[in-house]
């Protein structure tokens, strides 16, 4: 299954535009392209593919986020709501999967690709988002900088062009920002 | 905490990093002067900085995206591995799952770690833990756990080692106050068993109380 990023382009500005029905339609979108993800991670060493794994996750990030063929006031605008878009659906699966461990069902889910993973790294997105928003209280630029570069997966440079500040700025922010979350989700 | 004094933090932090240790020691004790608190709190974040390593390196996509990588669905408690059969899992991280096993040719309990797909994935990488294990294998020391063997059936390759009961060194400090001398001992035990390790060429790189 692939996915249109034309609808995707056009569900994104609906979800920014506050219609929650877009959601429901964006979520089994980023689903396929995580499966597909996973299923390229392990098909990887019997088909001979020497495809890094960073190169493996950029190509799904782009499938799912192509600026190219955006038509939106900015770029900017578009990559962060993105962005959000992201952190939404990856932390409901993160705790849709942690929960099925548990024992329950797993919306959108089958089950038996659920049943035996590690739960740690899972479990590591769903507190990473609530340290997240406990630093936007604190600093929101330094939140929005690790939203960009973790769940939208962009660069240095493309998050400095988004937040419209250096790319010194962006790396004293990530820095900062990271050794804060990593304190947060640590010392729980 | 208010942003204001997070922002503080943050100058002091910036400023900090661009030092060398011992510049940096003066430098915190004169931009915090008088004010412990705010110290501890640069001191922590420069601690967390360090001990952060690939804290979300990876993009959250490719997290989750190994969420689903199913390549250890068949060791559900009663599968085989070889000669191995699992009995429950013992644990799971960034360095694989750790499963508690039966070997049916010698009828003994053995802890049985898989490699994760990250780790198979990279020859490399592969080839450089053979090497290690290896070596390690060759070590003969009260405080370093045996090596049984290294296999592989299809791509799903795992190490089995000697299956000790007990509790993490972590598990231990949550619960307990450990006493001086006995501390005294766990580390002098440490000691011993990495000297063993170094003398043989090996390198742990990853102590923490868990492991």
């Amino acid at each position: 299954m692939t996915s249109a990023p034309r609808d995707i382009t056009r569900l994104l500005l609906a979800w920014n535009n506050g219609d929650e029905a877009a959601l429901e339609e964006l979520t089994p979108l980023v689903y396929a392209e995580l499966h597909r993800l996973a299923r390229r991670y392990m098909g990887r060493e019997r088909s001979g593919h020497t495809l890094q794994t960073s190169a493996l996750v950029n190509e799904a990030y782009l499938r799912l986020i192509d600026w190219k063929n955006v038509q939106w006031q900015n770029r900017a605008h578009f990559f962060a709501v993105s962005a959000q878009l992201m952190r939404r659906i990856l932390v409901d699966f993160a705790r849709a999967n942690a929960y099925a461990k548990r024992g329950g069902g797993a919306p959108h889910l089958d089950l038996e690709e659920v049943a035996v993973v590690s739960p740690d790294r899972g479990t590591d997105i769903v507190a990473l988002d609530d340290a997240l928003t406990s630093l936007a209280a604190l600093s929101p630029r330094q939140s929005q900088v690790v939203e960009l570069r973790f769940f939208g997966g962009l660069s240095l440079e493309e998050t400095a062009e988004v937040l419209k500040v250096s790319i010194g700025t962006v790396r004293r922010d990530w820095s900062l920002a990271r050794a804060w979350l990593h304190r947060a989700v640590t010392t729980n | 905490m208010t942003p204001e004094r997070y922002q503080q933090i943050g100058e002091i932090y910036h400023s900090a990093l661009e030092l060398g240790p011992k510049q940096r020691v003066a430098f915190l004790a004169q931009a915090c002067a008088g004010d412990e608190e705010l110290l501890r709190e640069v001191e922590s974040l420069i601690a967390s900085n360090e001990q952060a390593g690939e804290f979300i390196h990876a993009p959250a996509l490719e997290v989750a995206a190994e969420l689903l990588t199913t390549d250890h669905f068949d060791l559900l408690p009663g599968k085989s591995l070889g000669p191995y059969t699992i009995l429950e899992l013992l644990g799971s991280g960034g360095m694989g799952e750790v499963y508690l096993a039966q070997d049916s040719r010698l009828g003994r309990r053995v802890a049985l770690k898989l490699l994760p797909d990250h780790f198979v994935t990279s020859e490399e990488r592969l080839r450089r833990f053979r090497q290690e294990a290896r070596a390690a294998s060759a070590l003969n020391h009260p405080n370093i756990i045996t090596i049984h063997e290294i296999g592989e059936t299809g791509t799903t390759h795992y190490i089995v080692t000697e299956f000790i009961e007990g509790e993490t060194l972590r598990a231990l400090l949550t619960h307990n106050r450990i006493e001086l001398l006995r501390t005294l001992d766990i580390a002098r035990q440490t000691a011993s068993a990495l000297a063993a390790a170094h003398a043989a060429g090996i390198v742990h790189r990853d102590i923490k109380p868990e492991t």
